[in-house]
Order: C-alpha cells, then structure tokens, then sequence
C-alpha cells in the first residue's frame, strides 16, 4: 500500500541491466547513470555474514585485485541473472543512488530490458529482482526493441528496421515492423567474448597472461573489426606463463583483429541468418536502409565497415550506442503512457 | 569509450577540409567526392547505398531520404570514406535540418553520482508538514508559556490568551496584581505559593519558578509563613476557596498515586488549575457554582462534585475528558 503512496514521490525509470554495463534512464532528464554490472562482496573471516563492499566503479577497480576477504562478481551473465541475490542488492543501490536525498523510500515504475533469448525463467528472474530492490511496477522490454526507439528507427512504420545490439553478453539482432519484433535472434557472443578472445590470442601467442580488465582496455583502444589504413600499438603488461613473472609487450590493432575474428563471425552469421528469415518485403526495406548497430560493441572501431563488407547492406552506427537501449526504455515508457501500457511490453 | 568518434576525426587532419566552411553538408561531400575524382556511383558501391541515396546527400534533399538516424549515419559513412571530417558533416547537418537534430540528448557522463532534480511533490508536502508543526509547536508554546507547564502527558488543546489568573483566597482579597506580572517579580515566591499547597513531586522536580495559578502578593502575611521549605503533609489537600459568601458544592480531584493528569479548571473566565498534576494529590475547589475541566489521561483521576462521584465516561475522548459541572439545578 505504501509503495503506492511512496510511487507520487518517485520517477519513471528504464533500466538497461547490461551483463557489462547498468544504464537507468530517469524519464524527463536523461541518462543518470552509467556503471558497470559488478558488486563486491565482502565476507566476515569466520564464514560470517556477507556484506555489500562496494558497487558499480568502485567494485569494477576490484575485480581480480580483491584480498580473500573480498569478491567482486558480475551477477548478470550472457544478458541474464546469473546471482539474483546480488542483482537485487546492486539494482536496489542503483535506484536508492538516482533517487538520492530524497524524503521516501523510492518506488518507481521500472522498465528493464531483456534479451530476446531469455526463457520465461530468467525474466521472471529479472522481474522479481527488479520488485525486490523496490519497483512498484514492473515492465519487461525485449532489448533490440528498445535499442530502436533509443536510436530513434521508424519502428511504427509498416516497413521494415533491422536492428544489431551488441552488448556486454550478447548480441540480438532483430527486424522490427509496426511497433512489433518480426523476427529475432540472440546470441551470447558480445563485448566480453571479445575480452575473452583477445586474452586467448594473447595467451597462444605470446605466452602471456592478461586480466579481463587489460583484455578490454586494449580492445577499447587499438581493438579493430576490420583492417585499417592506420595501425595503432600499445603496450600491455601480463604475466609469463613459462616464466611466472610479469612482462611487458606491445600489441596492434592487426593481432587485435585476428583475435577477434573468432566472435566477430559468430555476429555476422547470426546477422545472415537474420536476413535469411527475414520476409522479403521487409528484407527489401532493410537493403534499402540499411541495418542499425547500437550498443558497446558498436564502438569496437570499424565494426560497421565489416558489417557492410559481409552482408553488402548499408550499415549505420547509432548516435551514442552505449545508451540506446536505456534511452528507448525511457521512450517505450513515454509511448506506453500514451497508448496503453501493452503496447511493447512482453511477459 | 566514445572513441570512435575521435578516431575518425584524428585521422582526418587533412588541409583540404578547412577550405570549406558555412557550405551544406551534400555541397562539402561533393566537392571532396570530386576533389577525389570518384564519380557518385562508385560511392554508392563503397557504401552499399542506391545511386540515388547519394545523389540525394549531395543535393541536400532529405526528403527522399529514410529518417534522420540514417541520414546521419550515411553522412558519416560518406566522409569518412572521403577522409573528411565526419562530425563537422553531420553538425552541418543538423545546422541545416534544427528538426531532424537528434531530439533525445547525448550521453553526458555524470562525473558524479546522479543527481536528479528534487522530486518537488515531495518538497512541498514536506514543507507542509514542517509548517504546520512549526505553526502547531508555536501555538503550544505560547500556550504554555503563560501556565509555566512545557510538557504534558496528553496533547490539552491550545487555549487563547488567558485573562490574568486571581484566585482569591479568603485572606488577601487583593486582585490589583496581575499574575503574570507577579510571577516575573517574585518567582521565588511563586513557587511556595500557598501554605496549603502540597509539595508534590511535579513541582518539587520543577526546580525552576514554576508559577502556580496564584498570584499572592508580596504583602501577604502568610507568605512568610509559607517560606520555609518544610514541605507539608503530602495528604493535605490543595483548596480552592473563596469568601464565604455562600455555601457551593465542592468539586474533588484526585488523582491517583503513580499517575500524571492534565487538569484544567476553570470557573467562569477565571482560570484555576492549568497544570500537569502528579498524584498522589487531591485538588479542591469550593468557590463558584459551576466548572469547566478538562481532564487529560482519565486513568488516574476520580473527580468528586457536591459529594458524589462524577462519570467521566461520557465525556472522555482519547483520554481526555471534556466537561463542566453545576449546581445550579
């Protein structure tokens, strides 16, 4: 009864609960929040009670550095809840810290994305975590949806819109018609299989061992999808599997690129089975325009110019990626207001 | 991680660009498109696009074109495969077209943690609440103020401005001195007001000058009688008495041992009694033909007029009994 009252007091959110990265978007102001999916959990010597340490990126700086004490996980794995204990802790700091210095408790109303994938299970998972941290209300969006309204696509046209989301644990691609999915796939390859593969390649070849925190900071800045004119090197430090101390060596964005091959070509046949079972009406509006990447992983440099090499469709990367999926959530709510609260939802 | 971005324009640090400046985003595509000597049909292959699409970007004809986010992105394309600044195009183009610039607004990082706008619903009603306690605890305190009495067991409803309080006693009949002025003067003597007044523990604990409702001059012969500290006999009852003048019915209260009790009395617009009473104590009054009280937390209080037990049952709300009695009839 209170959460109603305590509801006046409180905002409409849209929560991008990312394997990677948590996004909310408080409607009328925006993105407020933009921390990665990772909590620290610390636990008294004897076995005793467990605490929250830390959250978001504090907790992210912790992540392979932690003492015994101290566990930083990412509760969310492949898009889903992997620990519901710790999602609904961290969801609930995530809200309390938007809503913060105010007089109530909050209790939003909260739109989360899911993945396309997901069985009934995990959004119910993801549901029930989402009421746990103090959500009034509870609205499930599939993600390619909301990263189309996010990265404004005519999604209410009678015409076709392909959208790609490669996020932190997968990557859905989808073609969306008059406000509805026409068909839809995800896969569990995204930014931290990249990760993975860039330590693998790194591991075979140079005998070195790096952490996934390495592993992104080089993807992030000399990781490439395809070949460029311009080379870019940078140097990493790991550890020597044969020797077991740590050493330090350069890397290019061309051994980047032949690391990431791997996952790269697990997107593109997910993205050609798409437009295979894509109507052809539908598959004719998407030659025409043209396919939308968003999310992180469309920032992984010339992702796009690999995308249109593969599949010889237009490709365009959306406006600020990272946030189009938590920005169209924050869109859906809009829409649902004005044209009854079923209109994206799914169950 | 916004990098992309930045790549492409730290790639593109070509002298050629600056010469064009002010001009439309299709105008600066085609002029590098044949600065380059590609012809538009080369470019629509590069870029995957129809001819036409790219004949349309150049003449600036976004009608023909899908909605914004691709236009944009196709500019992009478009510059960066003639090594031209990509952001400067597509700012040119939002410059040009105000109602297709992005309406959503880019990703700011919040540098610290989120703070969003104070939700003012709440602000008021808080506000409100604040006010009207303020307003409440003012009222309360002026109201206290005048009876000396801070604190009370049961809420007593605020009361307006007493007229100066003269209980008469049968042996100083002087009214000249008002209480409150008496009680600033002399709060030593306040304290000890009477010799019959019992030293109970609620004004034994109320160290400070606790004015009690009589206002006795300094004149009076019983003052020094009633100096002394020797406290009297804790049974004594306190009384309320007036000249003989005729013969009314007493009105007892007593309130219990263990007990505290707000107790207000008031004959006509004389205030007796407006205090925190803790019993043991027994309270008497004799003077007028009928009462006013008010009597907060009724559990300890057993009240006495003409000689017969009074109910308070009907009159009690919360605890709080609301009445007046008479002998009239």
């Amino acid at each position: 009864m209170f959460k109603g009252i305590r509801g006046l007091f409180s905002n409409d959110l849209s929560i991008d609960l990312g394997t990677a990265n948590t996004l909310i978007y408080l409607r009328g102001q925006g993105i407020v929040l933009s921390e990665p999916s990772v909590v620290a959990i610390q636990q008294d010597k004897d076995g005793g009670s467990k605490r929250i340490a830390a959250v978001g990126a504090e907790a992210k700086r912790m992540l392979g550095r932690t003492p015994g004490t101290i566990r930083a996980i990412r509760p969310l794995k492949d898009g889903v809840i992997a620990d519901f204990t710790v999602t609904e802790k961290m969801l609930q700091h995530f809200i309390k810290k938007v809503h913060e210095a105010r007089f109530f408790k909050p209790s939003p109303r909260v739109l989360v994305c899911v993945p396309c994938g997901s069985t009934q299970v995990e959004r119910r998972a993801i549901r029930e975590s989402a009421t746990g941290a103090g959500a009034r209300e509870v609205h499930l969006i599939e993600e390619p949806m909301a990263a189309a309204l996010g990265a404004s696509m005519p999604v209410d046209e009678a015409s076709g819109s392909m959208v790609l989301d490669i996020g932190g644990g997968t990557s859905e691609v989808a073609v969306l018609s008059l406000n509805g999915i026409v068909y839809s796939a995800s896969v569990r390859i995204g930014g931290d299989r990249f990760d993975d593969a860039i330590i693998n390649y790194v591991r075979r070849n140079y005998g070195i061992l790096i952490g996934e925190s390495t592993a992104e900071r080089v993807k992030q800045e000399c990781g490439t999808a395809f070949p460029d004119t311009e080379v870019r090197e940078m140097e990493v430090r790991g550890r020597n599997l044969a020797q077991g101390v740590p050493r330090s060596f350069t890397l290019n964005s061309n051994e980047i690129l032949e690391g990431l091959q791997e996952p790269l070509s697990g997107i593109v046949s997910a993205l050609k089975t798409a437009l295979e079972q894509t109507p052809p009406e539908l598959g004719a509006d998407v030659a025409e325009r043209g396919i939308v990447l968003t999310g992180g992983g469309a920032l992984l440099r010339n992702i796009d110019r690999l995308i249109m090499e593969e599949t010889g469709l237009p490709v365009v990367v959306a406006d600020d990626p990272l946030t189009c999926v938590a920005r169209g959530g924050g869109r859906a709510l809009e829409l649902m207001d004005e044209r009854g609260a079923d209109l994206f939802v799914t169950e | 991680m916004n990098e992309t971005d930045q790549g492409w324009s730290e790639a593109n640090g070509t002298a050629a660009e600056q010469s064009f400046s002010n001009v439309s985003p299709g105008e600066r595509l085609r002029a590098a498109r044949e600065a380059q000597g590609l012809s538009t049909r080369a470019v629509a292959t590069h870029l995957n696009l129809p001819a036409a699409s790219v004949e349309a970007l150049e003449a600036d004809d976004f009608e023909r074109l899908p909605p914004a986010t691709f236009v944009r992105g196709y500019l992009r394309s478009y510059a960066r495969l003639l090594d031209i600044d990509a952001d400067e195009v597509v700012a040119d183009y939002e410059a040009l077209e105000p109602d297709q610039a992005q309406k959503i607004h880019i990703y700011q990082p919040l540098p610290d943690p989120a703070k969003p706008q104070r939700n003012t619903g709440a602000w008021v009603v808080g506000g409100g609440i604040a006010v009207a306690l303020m307003a409440a605890g003012l009222a309360w305190f002026q109201g206290a103020g005048e009876s000396g009495v801070p604190e009370a067991v049961e809420p007593a409803p605020a009361v307006e401005e007493a007229p100066p309080i003269v209980v008469e006693r049968s042996e100083t009949r002087e009214q000249e001195s008002p209480g409150d002025v008496e009680r600033e003067e002399s709060p030593a003597s306040a304290v000890d007001a009477g010799p019959e007044e019992s030293e109970s523990p609620a004004s034994a604990a109320n160290a400070e000058p606790i004015p009690r409702l009589e206002a006795v001059p300094d004149t009076s012969a019983q003052q020094s009688v009633a100096a002394p500290t020797i406290p009297p006999p804790n049974d004594a009852p306190r009384t309320f008495s007036s000249a003989p003048v005729r013969e009314y019915s007493p009105l007892v209260i007593r309130v219990d041992d263990g007990g505290e009790a707000w107790i207000e009395v008031e004959a006509g617009a004389e205030r007796l009694v407006r205090e925190l009473v803790v019993g043991p104590e027994t309270i008497e009054f004799n003077h007028a033909e009928s009462y006013q009280l008010v009597i907060g937390d009724v559990r300890y209080v057993e009240v006495d007029f003409a000689g017969e037990a009074v109910n308070l049952r009907p009159h009690t709300r919360n605890r709080v009994a609301r009445f007046s009695v008479s002998d009239t009839e």
